[in-house]
């Protein structure tokens, strides 16, 4: 058990078990291999991934079905043989956020999903050609005045 | 593996040059752009306001939810 106080999300006890290695980091941030996924039900279905070896890194993620039922992404060999895949059911797939001062305006990023094999604790953020853009807004603009 | 990557220019029209890029399917290829676009993203993503504005998403969410199930 380690104790942690992200910039983001305050005091966190760390497992060891709960500790996903990506060993390439994440795109933009190679030098961090370590990372918590978190959940929290007030900022629900978002969760977060934290990393362990900066606390002011702590990107808000999201299950990719839960905003577009229709959602795929296409992992190369390369990607599974990195995440040690043994059956597809044992991956998470994740794609990051950008939620900025205005919530309604978050994009999320379903050209490059984080995977993670939950059972090895290994992660990884691939490229999915076709999936869907860098940014892609998570409320269409036309339904904001809901 | 990196013998069997083949990189060819299949046309040059003005300035404009269009290369092919043949390589197995274990090997991921993509533009830099991609890469640039998505490392922006996640910079962005980790400044994201935590956690007032999640606060108000996570609730719009959660509204949206209870009237897809006619609550």
């Amino acid at each position: 058990m380690e104790l942690l106080t992200s910039s983001a999300l305050g005091a966190l006890e760390v497992n060891d078990a709960s500790v996903i290695d990506f060993p390439e980091g994440l795109l933009g941030f190679a030098t961090l291999k370590k990372f918590i996924l978190l959940e929290r039900d007030d900022t629900a279905p978002f969760q977060w991934l934290q990393s362990l070896t900066d606390p002011r890194v702590a990107l808000p993620v999201v299950d990719p079905h839960r905003i577009f039922a229709n959602y795929s992404c296409t992992p190369t060999t390369e990607d599974l043989f990195s995440l040690a895949v043994r059956s597809c059911s044992d991956v998470l797939v994740l794609v990051v956020a950008i939620i900025p001062e205005d919530p309604f305006n978050t994009t999320v990023n379903l050209r490059a999903p984080v995977l993670i094999n939950y059972k090895e604790m290994l992660g990884r953020q691939i490229i999915s050609e076709g999936s869907g853009d860098v940014r892609t807004r998570v409320i269409p603009l036309e339904s904001q005045s809901d | 593996m990196l013998n069997n990557i083949e990189v060819r220019i299949v046309k040059i029209e003005g300035d404009c040059v269009r290369i092919g890029i043949q390589a197995p399917p274990e090997v991921s290829v993509h533009r830099e752009e991609v890469y640039k676009k998505v490392i922006e993203a996640n910079q962005d993503a980790a400044t994201s306001k935590v956690p007032e504005s999640v606060f108000e998403l996570s609730r719009h969410f959660r509204g949206a939810a209870r009237r897809q199930r006619g609550l």
